[in-house]
């Protein structure tokens, strides 16, 4: 099956649209059409492009599937490739210190998490020599949300409103496992200027650009 | 009953229009349909129009919301500098994500929903009042778009809002600002399905129209649906496509 989000990136690459957002919904758990917009960053992190990715699922599954798409992701950790570990952030998971991978210590609900979320961003670009012209973001299953706050509803929409207060453009991968969070997938159509999504059908994947027009 | 133009062309071609002063309910059944972009049609109507739009945003960071008129096209600036058009920011006013923004109004806090509706009147008596003093009801319709309703069950729980909605049905029969100035013609979305507030919007609203998807081989269809309109007795439907997030009527 084509990898829809690579021509996405491709198509938005060459007329300057990089500054978007893109949402994956997997409608059931076999289809995993997340595992393509992984694969699609693999060039903009191997080309040195700014890549920031938010894990809202265990930071190993996070690291797993980076690696079972073949990214080295350790060469560019910490200098060019960000990971905020959010689902270990919240849930308190121990991880050994490893650089570029991001964890917000002390209290945390879902207020602080948006503070706190906002307070990582500026220092990370604080550590950067440069401001970046555009950096792109991956939210690696946001359905996780659901898992980690009380409100994901609010969370959600409240880090979806963050893009906006960067000087730099935003290519936004969001990934989302539908049953999992139901709730989040209204904004996602509102807020993201691509939608595909992922199924299975008599045993074939599938995937479909349900809002936007690709050339 | 004088009609009114909601810009969605198939509607207003099979009604004539809407009744002026009456509540639209306008139910996106499923996230896919992007009922929600009929409401921002309307809007651009209305202001394209030289109206005058009160606009309550409940669900949606102004950023994101302004990015999103952008894309649409929909030149509020303009209408903000004409003072045709206010904007509610109830989302912001709750978790203060704000703008600096003349005519995008905060609500005052606290805010909860025994304070919201008397909130919302503040606002709303503020404007009318100066569209009176200014003359500007003359001529012009009056407009109040919320997208969307369903947002209040995330910010305060599905029981309390329907209680909610109870109450400010009831007073809308007795604040001043409703009768002192005009009435507008009002337009609710309401996202989502559920078995507790949707049953009493039904109930209440003059029109219902609702919004549904579905996938056919590898293409989405999209329809309009009117199911309750005061002229209406049987249920019409409408297909329709979304390209750069405006909404296309395919016979239109």
């Amino acid at each position: 099956m084509e990898n829809l989000v690579s021509r996405l990136l491709e198509h938005l690459e060459k007329t300057g649209g990089l500054n978007a957002v893109i949402s994956v919904i997997d409608r059931d758990l076999e289809s995993m059409l997340y595992l393509d917009a992984i694969e699609a960053l693999k060039q903009p992190i191997q080309s040195g492009e700014y890549v920031w990715i938010v894990a809202y699922d265990s930071l190993q599954n996070t690291l797993r599937d980076l690696k079972r798409m073949d990214i080295d992701y350790g060469s560019y950790l910490g200098k060019t490739l960000f990971i905020l570990d959010a689902f270990g952030s919240v849930k308190r998971v121990p991880t050994a210190p490893m650089e570029g991978i991001i964890t917000l210590s002390g209290y945390i609900d879902d207020n602080v998490f948006v503070l706190k979320y906002r307070e990582a961003i500026k220092n990370v670009l604080n550590s950067l020599p440069e401001v970046p012209k555009r950096v792109y973001v991956l939210g690696y299953n946001e359905s996780g949300m659901c898992r980690i706050f009380r409100n994901p509803v609010k969370v959600q929409r409240l880090v979806w409103g963050l893009r906006r207060e960067v000087p730099f453009q935003v290519l936004k991968i969001s990934t989302h496992l539908q049953p999992e969070c139901p709730t989040l997938e209204e904004f996602l159509y509102m807020g993201s200027d691509f939608v595909i999504e992922g199924f299975v059908e008599e045993n074939q994947r599938k995937a479909i650009l349900t809002k936007g027009v690709l050339p | 009953m004088k009609l009114v133009k909601t810009g969605l062309r198939p509607l207003d071609k099979a009604l004539g229009g809407v009744r002026e002063k009456s509540l639209i309910l306008l139910h996106e059944e499923d996230p896919r349909s992007l009922g929600k972009l009929m409401a921002l049609e309307v809007l651009r109507e209305k202001l394209d129009g030289g109206h005058l739009v009160g606009y309550f945003n409940l669900g949606m960071p102004i950023s994101v919301l302004f990015e999103l008129f952008d894309k649409m096209g929909i030149d509020y600036r303009r209408a903000f500098d004409e003072d045709r058009f206010f904007l509610v920011d109830t989302f912001g006013s709750i978790y203060g994500q704000r703008v600096d923004f003349e005519n995008v109004q905060y609500l005052r806090t606290p805010v909860s929903l025994e304070t919201l509706n008397d909130r919302y009147i503040e606002v709303i008596r503020e404007h009318k009042r100066r569209w009176a003093e200014k003359g500007m009801f003359e001529g012009r319709e009056l407009w109040g778009i919320t997208v969307s309703n369903s947002d209040y069950k995330w910010i305060f729980g599905e029981e309390p809002t329907l209680r909610y909605l109870e109450l400010v049905d009831a007073q809308r029969h007795t604040a001043d600002v409703y009768r002192k100035y005009p009435s507008g013609t009002n337009l609710w979305v309401y996202s989502g399905v559920d078995r507790v507030i949707l049953p009493f919007l039904y109930r209440k609203a003059d029109y219902v129209l609702k919004t549904g998807s579905s996938i056919e081989g590898d293409k989405v269809v999209r329809n309009l649906i009117v199911v309750k309109a005061p002229e209406l007795e049987d249920i019409l439907s409408f297909e329709y496509a979304v390209r750069d997030h405006r909404i296309i009527f395919e016979e239109f």
